[in-house]
């Protein structure tokens, strides 16, 4: 055996050793630090490979851009002069809203810190499993966040966030096989998890044998999701499963509202908090 | 100066993989510039360095991965390195062949990796029947210029 063939045997001995390991161990520290290395060294060609395409491509508009920008100007500063009225009589509407709120009996808004993020890279093997979007840490993201996206004016659930970078987030898509969320259809109200399958559509179990389902139906989170906020829109019924005698309950098919593959953007909210979170320990008696 | 070589195919493999999939990828496919470009340094340069620039984009690939991290450094190191054995039981100078040897080796791809996933997570990963009979192609038609381009610059 030559002394090339030995060395690739070695090197190959090494590679695969260290492969078989963040297989075999992905949390423990090592393979976590390895792992946050790599996307330290790697996740910057994305981040700035976007920004920089963003210029580029902006040079050629920019020119015909200054000429359209004086002209916006004029139009602005006469829109300008509209303001107050505009805010008077919006102030007026809110107030509006909220006495027909009280009146209804309706809860106000929570008020939600929503982010938009663009999405830096996908992968064809991964396509229904992850995004990677250009907000992180440093714009306040945190993990468990729920991701949303609008597509032809619609707004739907697109996933989750998992791993955070200083300016990078991965996201979860609804689609993969580890997410899950509560889930119900309106009408009759039917609870059931809707779980991803790593392709195209979502799988919506435990709905209750005696549900009366068909094709078409909207599926939007329930109130009891631990990380979604409620009603936002998750797709659409489009199969019915046969029935298993075996089981105790009905399965859908659905098509979620919005296709994460067409999106250039995502909008990203506070995660929820848990409802232990809330509850602080009582001080000792003294 | 033939790691500044190295280091300079390394990275835009990284920058055209990302492009290709990410701006260019139609219906979600692309070609796999990493597994091309693999495949064309463990033919021009050996096993020993086919299998290390494979390891490398292996653990990029993998990043995005939510499931199997590893999963794409392991099986890039290993084709790199069948590759780089039997690159001299081959002829791979015309680009048809180059484009066979490509599509090949996507099948292979595949199925190591749902191998992997049915090892370690006790799943197949599979993704999809579309990727699986048609990112060969994509493959064997890009196959062509991933020669060329490392050829240009690891001489």
């Amino acid at each position: 055996m030559n002394r090339d063939r030995r060395l690739a045997n070695g090197l190959l001995l090494i590679y695969g050793a260290i492969s078989v390991l963040a297989l075999t161990r992905p949390l423990s520290a090592p393979v976590m630090a390895v792992r946050t290395c790599v996307s330290y060294l790697f996740n910057p060609i994305p981040y700035f490979g976007t920004h920089a395409i963003d210029r580029l491509a902006a040079v050629p508009s920019g020119f015909a851009h200054l000429i359209s920008a004086d002209i916006e100007n004029h139009r602005l500063r006469e829109g300008l002069k509209q303001l107050p009225l505009m805010e008077a009589e919006m102030k007026s509407l809110k107030l509006e809203n909220e006495r027909l709120r009280a009146t209804l009996g309706f809860s106000p808004l929570p008020e939600k810190n929503l982010r938009w993020a663009r999405v830096i890279e996908r992968e064809p093997v991964y396509w229904h499993r992850t995004l990677l979007v250009d907000s992180g840490r440093e714009q306040g993201i945190k993990i468990n966040a729920p991701v949303l996206g609008i597509s032809r004016g619609r707004l739907g659930l697109v996933g989750r966030v998992t791993e955070l970078g200083p300016r990078w987030a991965k996201v979860l898509l609804m689609t993969d096989d580890l997410s899950s969320v509560a889930a119900y259809l309106p009408g009759q109200g039917w609870e059931g998890l809707v779980e991803g399958r790593g392709g195209p559509y979502l799988r919506m179990n435990y709905l209750p044998i005696d549900a009366k389902l068909e094709t078409g139906q909207a599926v939007f989170t329930s109130v009891t999701s631990a990380s979604f906020p409620q009603d936002i829109p998750v797709g659409r019924v489009t199969r019915l499963f046969q029935q298993d005698p075996f089981l105790t309950f009905q399965s859908v098919q659905v098509a979620p509202e919005i296709e994460a593959s067409s999106l250039k953007e995502v909008l990203i909210l506070e995660p929820k908090r848990r409802a232990d979170e809330n509850i602080r320990p009582s001080e000792p008696p003294s | 100066m033939k790691i500044a070589y190295g280091a300079a195919v390394f990275l835009s493999g990284i920058f055209l993989e990302w492009i290709c999939s990410t701006h260019l990828a139609l219906l979600g496919l692309a070609p796999q510039v990493l597994l091309i470009l693999t495949v064309s340094v463990a033919l021009l340069s050996g096993p020993a360095i086919g299998q290390s620039f494979a390891f490398g984009w292996g653990l990029y690939l993998d990043l995005m991965s939510p499931h199997l991290f590893g999963a794409n450094a392991l099986t890039l190191t290993l084709i790199g390195y069948w590759v780089g054995v039997v690159r001299r039981q081959m002829d791979a100078s015309s680009p048809a062949s180059q484009a066979m040897l490509a599509g090949l080796v996507s099948v292979l791809y595949f199925i190591l990796l749902a191998l992997i996933g049915l090892a370690f997570r006790g799943k197949f990963f599979w993704p999809g029947w579309r990727f699986f009979f048609l990112e060969p192609f994509l493959n064997a038609l890009a196959a062509p210029f991933g020669f060329l381009f490392v050829r240009a610059l690891m001489p």
